[in-house]
């Protein structure tokens, strides 16, 4: 029966909502296409000479924004880049489950049997839709690098790295660090925010949680603290950048599992006892 | 019109969804406030732990340098002015799209006729959303004014954050009070525009949360194409509603034309979609 739900959700929550996912395509190519602009600038005055790698990219796009020092001399200035990574991502997830639950999947509800199934037939949606969120999102990036002819290497440039994301020091890192940071909490923290997002959903409307995850991105952009989730996944704020003051990625993984598995927990208690008549 | 438009205006301002955002935007700038009081006293200290003469006439405590619209580094201002298009649209900017989809157009289009309709209806969802925005921040006025002075703001003061040759710089040096007044209105008619888009989309898109949230990624989407539109258009100004919409603005300073170039194609857009596309489409 499990199974059956996800297909059902796999089908109408991700095969008929590809609209989503063409525009993150257009809006991947965009961010490429200004890295490729701004390497391409660098080469030509002469501030870098090495090869540009597919690391970089991804370290350009996931740079989010340098440690805010609040000052009038210093106006908050949030990352728009990162926070359309996001934000994009909690809105293709958004909508789906509460659709679902008013129209076709009350039918669903009452043959399954149990709401149990139906709430982790939802989660694990989610999960699987930030994974191909951002499964799209590095095929852009790796498609754009072999259509410009940059190597796809796992390797970053450290001094290319530096000018992109406007650092003080050349960005060294090493492989393992570059997949955990570049390609793993990207995708882990997505998903925890998009959970955290359905499960707030229950309680509230879905516009107003996706207001509070909004505002969790923007949090994480003002303070640079390990238990604001948005932190772990900017290289500015890294370990690798800011050394020992830079968040913890082991925190960074603890965070985003615990408040992936709370998510889950606690939205199949209340959704046990949910009025689902009352949403129409 | 009148009598549609009162009953309009009142379901715009009295439903629960304006309600809730307003709240929600109040309690933003409360947060402002404790903020900037803890800034304050965190000065006051300081002047007194360096045996300087504290006295509250310091241009520093002025309502004009202090209050959400004009300081620039609190996490309350941070909030508002990210969020700002969503207290906008979830105002009541859905409510065109509920009102189609419950079948309620029906029986209003039976009693009157549908330019009464329309342009009611784009009305109360112009002033719900201007209001959302402006609402609040006049509140976070009144709450500076506990704590504040009205010195005038001083341009050789390093505190300010008026960028030369922006908007108004002139007035706010020398009229603040007439200033804070004008910027209000922009960003009650911008805003205003805003929560409109919600309605035209209702005309096209079938989801509710697309209606009302495809404009703030529009909104976002302009913020990150902003320096390639400004080259485009030969301007170092800034041009996005982002940023423009904060009295004070930064990153860069803001030309009137690009807000009033922004205010009128908006409203060519929304207010001739809306009637046009609800004169001739069938709500039956």
């Amino acid at each position: 029966m499990f199974f059956k739900l996800f297909c059902h959700d796999a089908d109408s929550g991700i095969r008929k909502r590809c609209l989503y996912y063409l525009v993150l395509v257009v809006a991947v190519t965009i961010f490429c296409q200004e890295c490729y602009m701004k390497v391409q600038a660098y080469q030509y005055r002469g501030l870098v000479t090495e090869n540009v790698t597919w690391m970089d990219y991804l370290a350009f796009l996931f740079q989010g924004m340098e440690v805010y020092i609040p000052g009038p001399e210093n106006p908050f200035v949030f990352p728009v880049m990162w926070v359309l990574i996001f934000l994009f991502s909690a809105y293709a997830t958004l909508s789906y489950p509460f659709d679902d639950l008013t129209h076709y999947g009350q039918q669903i509800l009452i043959r399954s049997g149990g709401r149990g199934g139906w709430w982790l037939s939802k989660c694990l949606w989610n999960l699987c839709s930030s994974l191909l969120y951002f499964g799209i999102f590095y095929g852009v990036t790796l498609l754009f690098c072999l259509y410009r002819e940059v190597p796809i290497s796992l390797q970053t440039t450290p001094d290319l790295v530096k000018e992109l994301i406007q650092a003080e020091q050349p960005v060294a890192m090493g492989v393992k660090e570059g997949i955990c940071l570049l390609i793993v909490m990207p995708v882990l923290v997505s998903a925890a925010l998009n959970l955290l997002q359905m499960m707030l959903g229950l309680f509230l409307k879905p516009l107003f949680s996706f207001g509070i995850v909004s505002s969790i991105l923007i949090l994480s952009a003002y303070y640079k603290e390990e238990w604001s989730l948005g932190n772990h996944t900017m290289l500015l704020r890294s370990r690798i950048v800011l050394g020992e003051e830079g968040v913890s990625p082991e925190i960074g993984v603890v965070l985003s599992v615990s408040i992936l598995l709370l998510s889950a927990l606690m939205g199949k208690l209340y959704f046990k006892k949910y009025d689902i008549l009352s949403r129409e | 019109m009148k009598r549609y438009l009162k009953i309009e205006l009142k379901k715009a301002l009295t439903n629960k969804w304006f309600l809730a955002v307003l709240g929600i935007a109040v309690a933003i700038t409360f947060l402002n406030s404790k903020e900037m009081i803890e800034v304050l006293i965190q000065f006051q200290e300081l002047q007194i732990r360096m045996g300087e003469h504290y006295h509250e006439e310091y241009v520093f405590l002025s309502l004009y340098g202090t209050w959400i619209g004009v300081e620039n580094h609190t996490l309350g201002m941070a909030f508002y002015f990210f969020l700002f298009p969503l207290f906008a649209l979830a105002a009541y900017g859905w409510s065109y799209y509920g009102e189609r989809k419950s079948g309620y157009v029906k029986n209003v289009v039976s009693r009157t006729n549908k330019n009464i309709y329309f342009a009611s209806k784009y009305i109360a969802t112009f002033v719900a959303g201007g209001l959302a925005m402006v609402i609040p921040m006049i509140i976070n006025i009144f709450l500076t004014c506990l704590y504040s002075n009205f010195a005038l703001p001083d341009y050789l003061y390093g505190y300010v954050a008026m960028s030369h040759g922006s908007l108004w710089a002139e007035l706010y040096f020398t009229h603040p009070l007439l200033f804070t007044i004008g910027y209000l209105a922009i960003d009650f008619v911008f805003c205003g525009l805003i929560a409109c888009i919600s309605m035209t989309l209702a005309f096209f898109i079938r989801s509710r949360l697309a209606v009302l949230l495809l404009p703030f990624f529009f909104l976002l989407g302009v913020d990150y194409l902003k320096r390639g539109i400004g080259g485009w258009l030969g301007t170092e100004f800034e041009m996005s509603p982002m940023y423009f919409l904060h009295p004070t603005p930064f990153p860069r300073p803001v030309h009137g034309g690009v807000i009033l170039l922004w205010m009128l194609v908006l409203f060519a857009i929304t207010f001739g979609i809306c009637m046009t596309r609800g004169r001739k489409d069938d709500v039956f």
